[in-house]
């Protein structure tokens, strides 16, 4: 499954978001359809926010771990402590997995990898060469081109220089609708970071998906 | 001395042959196998066309040059990690303005379980020797050819065109798989070697072998009680009963397929 589309979560995705002020977070993973549904707070999973000790200290990241557990979505972390302005990054790794988001509410807050607002980053591994456009499926004008290639790994030297690739990401910064930048070139099994810092609640996602999802309407 | 005697030479008895070939009309099979280490589910069938016939004295009956055409599907489900190195792209971490920097965990990458459909079509020429096999079943005179032993049939040619078919068919699916792409070449490189000429040969053998042990070809078929009809109007037809058929070649000045029949009222 190679899927662009933060609505829709896989292996090769990762969410993550900012928690900037102390409080409590409570938030849900659900299967893609049904994000309109409010997070109902009994049974949901939790973020306690504390104040940040000093001003020194660097800020963390926690990670999630999303998995499936007699077909229900649970984060291996259910109640999580972090202190303000870290971030909390949701995945899984169970390819069996089809699909999922995450959608809460802080004292920042709502927070939604569907419709992503402020200070969320949508990762995507992409595993196929191609061109993929690269839109917002809520509506806004946001977009922009990954262009992916495959080096010709029967070469020695490409074969190096595509595993030192590897550990390098791509940063695609997302301020209102304004994009930077707005094309990307990438080789095969790269990672493309989307930073939303502010919008209007985006997605990112595959403009193929957009046309199969109008055709079906 | 018989009542009745008919010959065939080798020209009437090859037309014999052709219309039982006909009249045999398609067989089709299926089952599955072990293809070198993979398992593949088929379904074949076979059609025998064209063939001499050579009469050797005193019962073989040799079709030179029969053809087997034949068609055949087959599908290989493998899971990619037995020929696949297990793969994980790395940590990837960049700074986010907003966020000091970001890191992703490190993400392994499955290798699913695939399906390769392969079709190939093709003819494989033999010769086979025969023997009669006369006898009466459900009221009716059967006059069979039995081929004798089992053909060889080769398959050399054909397993060299249907692994190229393998390799290609592979190299189209598994080129839809994410992240298979620096591995596509060494992938199929890897499972035609596995399967290699001489497996698909004995996978062929072991499906096409059947169509050829104990093939028959029926070339007289006659109801033991038969009606004799007058020749002028006047006379009432009458019933005759074969009551033996006997058949063989017979060498003179040429090849001949001899039958004898010995009637009675």
């Amino acid at each position: 499954m190679d899927t662009l589309d933060s609505r829709s979560l896989h292996n090769m995705d990762c969410f993550a978001q900012k928690f900037s002020t102390p409080g409590q977070v409570y938030y849900r993973i659900s299967k893609a359809a049904g994000s309109c549904l409010p997070v109902n707070r009994d049974g949901a999973l939790t973020i306690d926010i504390k104040a940040r000790a000093g001003k020194a200290q660097e800020v963390s990241q926690h990670n999630v771990t999303v998995r499936l557990n007699e077909q229900q979505l649970i984060a291996e972390t259910p109640s999580l402590k972090i202190e303000a302005g870290d971030t909390v990054l949701w995945n899984t790794s169970d390819p069996r997995l089809q699909g999922f988001a995450v959608q809460g509410e802080g004292p920042d807050g709502v927070f939604d990898s569907t419709a992503m607002t402020r200070n969320a980053v949508y990762t995507h591994a992409f595993g196929t060469p191609g061109e993929y456009k690269w839109v917002d499926a809520n509506g806004s004008r946001v977009s922009g081109i990954i262009s992916v290639r495959s080096l010709d790994l029967n070469d020695s030297e490409q074969c190096k220089k595509w595993l030192a690739a590897l550990s390098k990401g791509t940063l695609i910064l997302i301020q209102g609708e304004h994009v930077d930048p707005e094309r990307a070139e990438i080789l095969t099994g790269q990672t493309v970071f989307w930073a939303v810092e502010e919008a209007s609640g985006i997605s990112i996602t595959d403009s193929r998906l957009i046309r199969i999802e109008k055709t079906r309407e | 001395m018989p009542d009745i005697i008919a010959a065939a030479d080798e020209t009437a008895a090859t037309n014999l042959v052709h219309a039982a070939e006909t009249a045999l009309g398609t067989q089709s099979d299926s089952g599955s196998g072990n293809l070198g280490p993979f398992t593949a589910s088929w379904g074949a069938s076979a059609n025998f066309s064209n063939g001499m016939i050579d009469l050797v004295a005193p019962n073989v009956i040799r079709i030179a040059n029969c053809q087997m055409n034949y068609s055949l599907n087959f599908s290989l489900s493998f899971d990619l990690s037995s020929i696949l190195p297990d793969f994980c792209l790395p940590r990837v971490c960049i700074p986010i303005p907003f966020n000091g920097r970001l890191c992703t965990p490190e993400i392994c990458v499955n290798w699913p379980t695939v399906t390769i459909p392969v079709s190939h079509s093709g003819t494989i020429t033999f010769t086979a020797d025969f023997s009669l096999n006369i006898h009466l079943t459900g009221g009716n005179w059967l006059v069979d050819l039995i081929v004798v032993g089992i053909p060889f049939l080769q398959f050399g040619p054909a397993a060299a065109a249907i692994l190229a078919a393998i390799g290609a068919s592979a190299a189209l699916i598994l080129a839809a798989i994410p992240f298979i792409g620096p591995f596509l070449a060494g992938a199929v490189l890897a499972i035609t070697a596995t399967i290699g000429i001489a497996g698909l040969t004995g996978f062929l053998g072991t499906i096409f072998t059947p169509f050829v042990s104990g093939l028959t070809f029926n070339i007289y078929n006659q109801p033991q009680i038969f009606q004799v009809l007058p020749s002028s109007g006047s006379d009432a037809a009458v019933n005759v009963t074969l009551d033996s058929i006997t058949a063989a070649v017979v060498s003179s000045d040429e090849d001949e397929l001899v039958f004898t029949a010995e009637i009675s009222p």
